[in-house]
């Protein structure tokens, strides 16, 4: 009986030692919302792991010269894009074929990229780091030149117990820090929690409205996604030629099918489309109108293009800047640390 | 890494005396000759000459049986076998006692359940570069070399397989007969055989160009020399 006790205490001390020291975290699920999509029992949550996915972020180590960080084009102030361009600048001022996305709510995407080429968040950072037109390096050598960082070896200790620095752990430090993008703070959300004071006006309640009726189908709230990819009806760029999810597919079927984006921050998220064709708003509501380029793959809700008068289109407008969250493009745990004071 | 393979085959036995040791020696050939991956050139009916860079390929899901019953399967099992070194060409087992199996099941590649849930570690470390950056998923197999055949700068053949989504599903089961520590050989000219270099000296993309040379790549283990 004392022998068993005794084992069972060694258990217990060799559990609080491979313990390391962080409590796990839940992610904090909004209210109403479906369950995350990410598994995290495969990457447990932790202030340590978060921290260290943040200093990895905004870190431009992670590129062959040291210039692009993931927030060069994921700024957290735009809700995590690059605004004013309309494909992304990478390393060398190199430029890609797409519109940096939003980086919102990721815990609820099935895939990732325009075309969904990645599976799993945790595999989406090796595509912008060896990218010759983004970050241009391999995950080989930004290991090893965070092994000789100085700061990097003691912060995966605390992230996972040990100083050894792998890809797996790199890449879920990310993810822990990403998964972290909640926006649901709007003042949409607010009016939908029915908060005090909170209320759309008349415009905005009209927009909604007119949301519901023409946009929800593919915006679906409270995402504003639906995750599916479909052919919004843009005119190919005969420049870049993007195909789109057939890319990865192979199928006809899916010529120039994108993913739909998330609307929440939209109105700090310019320009629009999967190749920033879009500056305003107001081009974007046009275009569902008057500009539908029919083809085969397009989606059947577009055929013939939305039927919005100019004050729909106004209302429209007014209801998705109640989408804005300020609360989430100011939160400062989302930008870089403080340096400490010497 | 002598001295450690020693120190922890003598782990081993110390920590499982009643565990029996299985080998298998996977062992990569060219026309019969051991692969070389230092420029040694080969000279093949469907091929002229040829040379090779780089083999380096998963197996997993190591599973034994004795006539239609599964009497083992080892746990965590994914193994990257790298024919530029040797220490990863062998693989070893730790089976239950007495155990009596007359054949093996594996996988060649990785299952699309364990490409599913994103990165692994250890073997599976995306770091060990069998892991696709633009379209995410592992990379079952990397065949690379030169050959004159290949209308290729410096003449190069890259075959990358992979994919596991879509229909393309790249993983593919071998079934071989074994009852003991065995050599298991992998007949690299059996696949030249069915390529035609000249016409596709590339493949690095999920589709079916790749899902066909996986199956071809799965029928080229042989316990025969």
């Amino acid at each position: 009986m004392k022998k068993l006790f005794s084992i069972a205490l060694l258990f217990v001390v060799a559990g609080l030692l491979s313990f390391t020291g962080d409590k796990s975290l839940q992610l904090p699920v909004p209210k109403g919302w479906s369950k995350p999509l990410y598994d995290f029992s495969a990457n447990p949550l932790s202030e340590a792991k978060i921290a260290l996915g943040r200093k990895l972020f905004h870190d431009p180590l992670l590129s062959r010269d040291k210039t692009i960080s993931c927030s060069s084009c994921h700024l957290p102030q735009t809700s995590f894009t690059h605004i004013d361009h309309d494909l992304s600048h990478g390393i060398d001022g190199r430029i890609g074929k797409r519109n940096s996305p939003v980086l919102i709510n990721l815990a609820w995407s099935r895939n990732f990229m325009w075309d969904g080429a990645v599976h799993q968040l945790d595999a989406q950072p090796l595509a912008p780091i060896s990218n010759p037109d983004e970050m241009d390096d391999t995950l080989v050598n930004v290991l090893q030149k965070l092994r000789n960082a100085s700061s990097y070896p003691a912060l995966f200790e605390k992230a996972y117990g040990d100083t050894n620095i792998t890809g797996e752990r790199m890449l879920k430090a990310l993810s822990a820090f990403m998964l972290t993008f909640i926006s649901a703070d709007s003042k949409y959300d607010k009016v939908m929690r029915k908060e005090p004071g909170a209320a759309f006006n008349e415009y905005e309640a009209r927009g909604y409205a007119t949301f519901k009726a023409q946009c929800a189908s593919c915006h679906t709230e409270p995402l504003f996604t639906n995750g599916a990819f479909e052919n919004n009806g843009l005119a190919p760029d005969t420049f870049l030629n993007d195909k789109g999810r057939m890319s990865i597919t192979g199928k006809t079927t899916d010529e120039l099918k994108f993913k739909v984006p998330t609307l929440r921050n939209i109105e700090l998220t310019y320009p629009y489309m999967h190749d920033g064709r879009y500056k305003n708003l107001q081009m974007v509501l046009f275009h569902y109108t008057n500009n539908i380029f029919e083809s085969s793959t397009l989606s059947p809700k577009l055929r013939g293009g939305l039927q919005l008068s100019e004050s729909d289109k106004r209302d429209l407008i007014a209801f998705l800047k109640t989408l804005t969250d300020e609360n989430f493009t100011h939160n400062n745990a989302f930008f870089p640390e403080p340096p400490t004071a010497p | 890494m002598r001295l450690q393979l020693f120190s922890v085959l003598f782990m081993c036995c110390l920590t499982a005396s009643h565990a029996g040791q299985l080998q298998l020696q996977f062992k990569a050939t060219v026309g019969g000759e051991k692969l070389k991956l230092d420029g040694s050139k080969y000279f093949l009916p469907a091929t002229d000459s040829i040379s090779f860079e780089t083999f380096r390929f998963y197996l997993s899901s190591f599973r034994f049986f004795k006539g239609n019953q599964q009497v083992w399967q080892e746990k965590e099992s994914y193994h990257l076998l790298d024919a530029a070194d040797d220490a990863t060409m062998q693989l070893n087992f730790e089976l239950p006692d007495s155990l009596h199996f007359d054949h093996v099941l594996f996988t060649l590649g990785i299952d699309s359940v364990t490409n599913a849930r994103g990165v692994g570690n250890g073997d599976l470390d995306p770091m060990h570069g069998m892991y696709w950056a633009w379209q995410s998923g592992y990379i079952n197999m990397k065949l690379e070399g030169t050959s004159p055949l290949c209308a290729t700068r410096k003449q190069m053949f890259h075959f990358h397989l992979g994919g596991f989504l879509n229909g393309f599903n790249c993983a593919q089961q071998v079934q071989l007969k074994a009852s003991g520590n065995s050599s298991i050989f992998i007949h690299l000219e059996e696949l030249l055989s069915h390529l035609s270099l000249s016409k596709t000296p590339t493949v690095m993309t999920p589709g079916e160009e790749a899902v066909q040379l996986s199956l071809l790549a799965a029928k080229i283990f042989s316990t025969q020399p």
